[in-house]
C-alpha cells in the first residue's frame, strides 16, 4: 500500500515533485521534470513513452496524497500550538511519527491478513 | 487541444502538451486539497472562541500555523521518501 514490502522487487523511490517555497509571497512552487520527446517514427515507442510518463504522474500523485494524509496525522499528533517555528523536538516527533505510522499499518496488516485466515473469511 | 489527426495518433507535440495538463491538474488538485486541510487544521488551533471577527492575535496564530504546517509538510515528505528507499534497498 507504500509501495513497498519486505520480499517484493525494490520500486523506483518517486521523487518529491513539489517542494514547497514558502518565501515572502507564500508560493507553491514545483520542479518539473524535462520531458525529451523525440518524433520517432515509431509509434509503439511513443505510445510506451506516453505510458511511462502518465504513470509517473500517477506515483506523483499518489505519493503528494500519502503525505498529505501523513502530515495530517502528524501534524495532530506532534504540534500543540503554532509557534514561530519547528523546534528539534517537534522535528524528531514528525519524523518518528511518519515511520511508526507507516510500521503500524505494516503490523495491521500482516495481523489482519492471519485474523481473516483464522477466522476463514467473515 | 489541437484537433487530433485524422489517423488518430497525438502527434509529439500534443503529447507533450497531454503531459503538461495532467501535470498541471495534478497540481491544483494538490494545491486545493492542501488549502482545505490547512483551513480546517488552523481553524482548529487558532479559532478556540469564535467571535464576530478576526481579531490579530488569531490572525497572527494562522499565519503562523499555516506557515508551520507547511514546514511540516516539507518534513514528512523528506521522511517518507527516505523511507521508501531504505525499503527498496532491503
Amino acid at each position: 500500500m507504500f509501495g513497498f514490502g519486505g520480499k517484493s522487487t525494490p520500486e523506483p523511490a518517486p521523487e518529491p515533485a513539489y517542494s514547497v517555497d514558502l518565501g515572502s509571497e507564500s508560493s507553491f512552487s514545483h520542479s518539473t521534470s524535462s520531458s525529451n520527446f523525440m518524433e520517432s517514427s515509431s509509434s509503439a515507442s511513443e505510445d510506451a513513452e506516453l505510458q511511462r510518463h502518465l504513470m509517473r504522474e500517477q506515483q506523483r500523485a499518489q505519493f503528494q496524497e500519502q503525505i498529505n494524509k501523513f502530515n495530517d496525522i502528524c501534524w495532530e499528533t506532534c504540534i500543540d500550538k503554532p509557534s514561530s517555528r519547528l523546534d528539534s523536538k517537534t522535528e524528531t516527533c514528525i519524523v518518528n511519527c511518519v515511520n511508526r505510522f507507516i510500521d503500524l499499518n505494516l503490523f495491521c496488516a500482516q495481523k489482519f491478513a492471519q485474523m481473516i485466515q483464522q477466522n476463514g473469511g467473515f | 487541444m489541437d484537433s487530433v489527426p485524422s489517423t488518430g495518433r497525438l502527434t509529439g507535440a500534443q503529447r507533450e502538451e497531454l503531459i503538461e495538463q495532467v501535470k498541471q491538474q495534478v497540481a491544483i488538485a494538490t494545491a486545493q486539497e492542501l488549502l482545505t486541510k490547512i483551513s480546517e487544521k488552523c481553524f482548529k488551533k487558532c479559532i478556540t472562541k469564535p467571535s464576530s471577527s478576526l481579531d490579530s492575535s488569531e490572525q497572527k496564530c494562522i499565519a503562523m500555523c499555516m506557515d508551520r504546517y507547511m514546514d511540516s509538510w516539507n518534513l514528512v515528505s523528506k521522511a517518507y521518501s527516505s523511507r521508501i528507499q531504505k525499503e527498496s534497498m532491503r
